[in-house]
């Protein structure tokens, strides 16, 4: 009983190390010029430099593209950066609820503002 | 259970040293490896620089960088070759203890001499126009890990280093090394330290220039060893200074117009076993087939203790076995020890007071000692004898089928 009692304790201490990097090596994340982070998953990630633009591809998701000049340091990380890119008024295109309806609409419980290259910055629920 | 257990255990294990990262940074043929986990905060300069791990690089130099889940051996150089080129990936905490130069498919490293760690090269892809050189002033390992190297201009592997260096050869391999003719170079495959080989896979030598394999000092084969064929040299197949130990694996060697396996004294005396041989193990054919050679043969002490011999000696003048001083055969363990020889051979300058050479199963210039295996010769060529003692002859046990023409028989 006690060595199937392991057993179970043991299969689920793989369930969870197989869900991360064992190294803490999840995420790059790039810090920029204005001490913003932004982190991408790093696992099968594939960096390339083309006319001063770094291009970060990960698997599954879409190209971050940075300029180099603006690029202070990169440092992998078990969780992603939380210090969020800071925005201004002028980068916030749309705000929609999760239903697709436009903020202030009513019924609206959840509100996700996006930038204008489509990237989610803030899921708000009410 | 409980094995069910130690499964789960071996399974986690295999599961977290899986998920170890390696960011690799690409530079035309060359690729630093850095483990993800050791590469701290990399920092960029003026949009110029990116400083990894303590290594400054050049941006417009970089390729791409890439992350991939894989754990390096630390300290090691990776070489791939190709036809025309030579790909080479160096773990970022040797790469500045190293200085290499790339020229198409040849490569050469030498280690800071300062560097008191061991470095392991792993070489492995097919070049008809390549080479490998190091140097380096500490032990290291090279991996021949299926590699096919011919060099047309030189030696197709070439180590200058002084030090132990263990020839990893990996079960289920095979590497094959061919150098150019009419050359300068000592042999094929050349290591100037001490060398060890272990590992089950098979490596095949041709030596176009001189000998197909040499080394400064000693040559050991481990138990666990595979296989090293020679199918042709212009001089010895195994030129081996100090002392040679084979304690297993098999020696294949045809085709050399020197000695099949030539152990000489080095200029240093005090250096130990020196110009001796010892056979404990493995399997040692020899076919000697050209005139006034030998075909295992040492300056100072021979010692079979194991193993299995097996010797065709055609050449005239040609001996299978010779020693510089006394030979021992004996057979201490459960492992067999066999000398089996057929020697044609005739007279080599018969008449020709300074150069005639009689065919000799085995010559023994000290004394011989049998005690214990089973020694198998058949001379049939003019004049040849089977086993020839300039000293003493000493019989203890074992199965002999010959005469031993000895000075005193004891």
């Amino acid at each position: 009983m006690i060595m199937k009692r392991m057993l179970l304790t043991f299969s689920a201490l793989m369930l969870g190390a197989g869900a991360t990097m064992a190294d803490g090596t999840d995420y790059l994340t790039f810090r920029q010029a204005d001490d913003s982070e932004i982190s991408v998953p790093s696992a099968g990630l594939k960096i390339t430099f083309n006319n001063g633009q770094l291009v970060a591809q990960s698997a599954g998701q879409a190209d971050l593209t940075l300029p180099v000049a603006a690029l202070q340091a990169m440092f992998f990380s078990a969780t992603p950066t939380s210090i969020a890119t800071p925005l201004k008024a002028t980068d916030i295109t749309e705000i929609y609820s999760i239903d697709g309806r436009l903020f202030n609409a009513p019924g609206s419980q959840v509100q996700i503002v996006k930038t204008a290259d489509g990237k989610i910055i803030k899921t708000i629920k009410r | 259970m409980k094995r069910l257990f130690l499964a789960c255990v071996c399974a986690f294990v295999a599961a977290v040293a899986a998920q170890a990262q390696t960011m690799k940074i690409h530079m035309s043929n060359l690729t630093v490896a850095v483990p993800a986990a050791e590469a701290g905060e990399m920092t960029f300069a003026d949009g110029q620089t990116l400083s990894i791990a303590g290594v400054d690089y050049a941006i417009e130099d970089i390729d791409s960088i890439t992350v991939s889940p894989e754990t390096l051996t630390p300290r090691s150089v990776e070489l791939v070759w190709s036809e025309n080129d030579v790909f080479v990936t160096v773990t970022a905490d040797i790469v500045e203890k190293l200085e290499g130069e790339i020229e198409d498919s040849h490569v050469s490293f030498i280690a800071d001499s300062l560097y008191q760690e061991e470095i392991t090269y792993i070489l492995s892809g097919t070049s008809t126009n390549g080479s490998f050189t190091m140097d380096g002033e500490f032990k290291s390992t090279v991996i021949l890990n299926n590699l096919t190297l011919t060099n047309p201009n030189g030696p197709a592997i070439d180590i200058e280093n002084g030090k132990r260096i263990a020839v990893n050869i990996p079960t289920g391999t095979t590497t094959t090394l061919s150098d150019g003719a009419g050359l300068l170079h000592k042999a094929c495959f050349f290591i100037n330290g001490h060398a060890e080989f272990s590992g089950g896979g098979t490596v095949n030598i041709v030596g176009n220039s001189r000998h197909a394999y040499a080394s400064d000092e000693y040559t050991t084969l481990e138990a666990d060893f595979g296989a090293i064929n020679v199918t042709s040299a212009v001089s010895d197949g195994l030129h081996i200074e100090q002392y040679f130990k084979m304690k297993g694996g098999t020696v294949n060697i045809s085709g050399t117009a020197g000695d099949g396996i030539d152990v000489s004294i080095t200029k240093d005396p005090a250096d130990t076993n020196n110009g001796q041989a010892f056979i404990s193990g493995g399997s040692l054919t020899i076919n000697v087939a050209a005139e006034d050679v030998k075909g295992l043969k040492c300056d100072s002490m021979m010692t079979i203790s194991g193993g299995t011999i097996q010797m065709t000696v055609s050449g005239n003048g040609s001996k299978g076995i010779s020693t510089g001083t006394d030979l021992v055969i004996s057979q201490p363990g459960e492992t067999p020890t066999s000398v089996n020889m057929t020697v044609t051979g005739t007279t080599y300058m018969p008449g020709d007071v300074a150069l005639e050479s009689k065919c000799r199963g085995i010559k023994v210039k000290g004394n011989f000692t049998f005690d214990g295996g089973n020694i198998s010769i058949a001379a049939t060529g003019a004049k040849s004898k089977a086993i020839s003692v300039d000293g003493d002859y000493t019989y203890v046990s074992g199965s002999i089928n010959c005469a031993v023409d000895a000075a005193n028989t004891i």
